[in-house]
């Protein structure tokens, strides 16, 4: 009768702690909740999106039409699915004072959206910049944005339902290109500098015909805001060379503005660089040679026609010495 | 007594096997290994120099062109040495690679007004190949313990000429011509002799010298319709045979 009693207890027991096993089993996923986080999916009106997919590791240039009209779709994830939306403020501190709807907290403010999670732990919020923003003042201090997924009954937010990021608007165009170089030619001018490890769209190389006088520069390409009618090239944001071909209206020894700029991603154009390039007739040694009196037979049989092609000298040279080589390895090995 | 029987056997025993340690076999003995050159039949020359073309008038050296600047002229060259006439040196024929560019930032003008400005680059480039058949003089060097080396060449030097403006080539061509050439070396082998064997016996490389050559090029001259870009022209360098 004892022994019986005893194997109850132990089988009573036994259901005990499983059943509580399977409960911790079933309480886990909810009790270890995930971290708040979020990724920048898409820069509305961009062509070219996000070269920073980490939110808060750039600055992101911005022109004050796009402040206007344009906005941030960023992806949440890791929202507590008990929580009922996604509010949003501006400011320092907000993650500690609980902040609801309304918050008075002077440092903390709202930025006016309030997105629904939907019982979802993925959530695309579009921002518009402009509320991110004041588009009037263009305003590039650093500021940071808080996002944070609160209960709807009771306002509460828990710490990793809590995502911030800095933020940092730029609203002026890049720097003037560096170490620019400008080498006048008969049919036009090359233009080489420094490449830029900026976000930059493009370069712009700009040619006024009468934007020189005595030696200087005037008109548009002396200010810092020319016309699009004297850009001649668009060179990719990663050149470092482009021409400038002279308009027929610059004779020999004449002068023409020749001028570049960087323009961010934005679209901000950059500081201007210009200067006054005169155009010079270029007598080649060819030229010269051919048209002089001890000049060859060959200056007729090679046509003295431009044939357009890089010199690729050593290139050649290296093919050469490969085939030496395995010439005179070949040699080598027959001796042995 | 048998005490004393046993300690003779003993010593003699003794004194045998000491005096069979002390003598030494002459049948066990080994010659130590002599040095023996490997086979001379190869030699690199790595050469930089500069070549003066004259064929192509005081134009092309003059300052408002190519006349500041020498070139250099960069190349190799390979040998073969089949034979060697005893007392004279080796016999053989090689070939040869180089390259040269000669450029000018203002072809032609002086560019006027504006910070920075100048003007397209003029450029004129040589490839030379080169045929030729040499003769190695070691006398001195193997014979006297004098370790100069004179080599003559001649052959033929086949040259690729190109000339341009900025990107664009302007013209190209190829130009054949004989070429001579007398060239003075030193061996280094004197400096570290026990150096110079290990450096034989471990790579098979015989000799190593450095050397200086002067060479006339007459190509383009001899053809009518080929540019001269005969012209004096000198090397130094560092060589090796093997």
């Amino acid at each position: 009768m004892m022994r019986a009693r005893r194997l109850l207890g132990l089988a009573r027991m036994k259901r005990l702690l499983t059943g509580t096993l399977f409960c911790l089993a079933a309480l886990a996923p909810s009790l270890a909740s995930a971290q708040l986080t979020a990724t920048l999916q898409d820069f509305t009106g961009r062509s070219d999106i996000p070269t920073f997919e980490q939110l808060g590791m750039a600055e992101f240039a911005v022109t004050a039409e796009e402040c206007m009209n344009e906005s941030l779709d960023i992806r949440f994830t890791g929202i507590d699915t008990s929580k009922g939306s996604l509010i949003f403020f501006q400011g320092s501190n907000c993650q500690t004072n609980t902040p609801a709807r309304g918050s008075s907290e002077s440092t903390c403010i709202p930025l006016g959206l309030n997105e629904p999670t939907d019982m979802q732990a993925r959530r695309d919020v579009l921002i518009p910049l402009s509320s991110l923003l004041d588009c009037t003042t263009m305003d590039a201090s650093q500021y940071t944005v808080f996002a944070l997924a609160i209960d709807n009954e009771n306002d509460m937010v828990t710490a990793d339902q809590v995502f911030s990021f800095p933020l940092r608007w730029d609203f002026s165009g890049p720097a003037a290109v560096s170490n620019l170089s400008i080498t006048a030619g008969e049919d036009g001018a090359t233009l080489t500098w420094d490449g830029s490890t900026a976000m930059l769209r493009e370069y712009q190389v700009f040619v006024d015909p009468n934007g020189c006088m005595d030696g200087m520069v005037v008109g548009e390409l002396a200010g810092d805001s020319p016309s699009d009618t004297f850009i001649v090239s668009r060179p990719s944001n990663t050149a470092a060379r482009a021409t400038a071909p002279f308009p027929s209206s610059v004779p020999i020894g004449g002068q023409a503005a020749v001028g570049i700029r960087a323009v961010d991603e934005a679209g901000n154009p950059g500081e201007l660089t210009a200067r006054c390039v005169t155009r010079i007739e270029v007598t080649t040694w060819w030229e010269m040679y051919c048209g002089g009196p001890d000049a060859s037979e060959a200056c007729s049989s090679s046509g003295c026609s431009v044939q357009p092609g890089p010199a690729d000298g050593p290139f050649r040279l290296a093919t050469l010495a490969a085939l030496g080589l395995g010439l005179f390895l070949t040699l080598r090995r027959r001796n042995r | 007594m048998k005490s004393l029987l046993s300690a003779a056997a003993a010593g003699a025993i003794a004194l045998l096997a000491a005096t069979g340690t002390a003598h030494a076999d002459p049948e066990d003995w080994t010659a130590p290994s002599t040095y023996t050159a490997s086979p001379e039949h190869f030699g690199l020359e790595l050469r930089l120099g500069i070549y003066t073309l004259e064929g192509l008038g005081a134009d092309f050296g003059s300052p408002q062109y190519f006349g500041g600047d020498v070139g250099p002229m960069l190349s190799f060259e390979l040998h073969y040495f089949p034979w060697r006439i005893p007392y004279i040196g080796l016999v053989g024929a090689g070939g040869g690679l180089g390259w040269s560019q000669w450029d000018t930032p203002s072809p032609g003008s002086v560019p006027t007004g504006g910070e920075g400005e100048n003007s397209d680059r003029n450029v004129f480039e040589i490839i030379t190949m080169r045929p030729f058949l040499l003769l190695r003089f070691d006398t001195f060097a193997r014979e006297l313990n004098f370790p100069i080396v004179l080599t003559p060449k001649i052959g033929l030097d086949v040259v690729y000429w190109l000339t341009g403006a900025g990107s664009t080539t302007e013209a190209t061509g190829w130009s054949i011509g004989p070429r001579f050439a007398g060239k003075v070396s030193l061996e280094l082998d004197f400096l570290e002799p026990r150096a110079a064997r290990q450096l034989d016996e471990e790579w098979g490389i015989n000799h190593s010298e450095i050397f200086f050559e002067l060479y006339y090029s007459m190509a383009g001259d001899l053809i009518q319709d080929q540019l001269p870009v005969s012209g004096w022209g000198w090397a130094a360098g560092l060589g090796f045979t093997f």
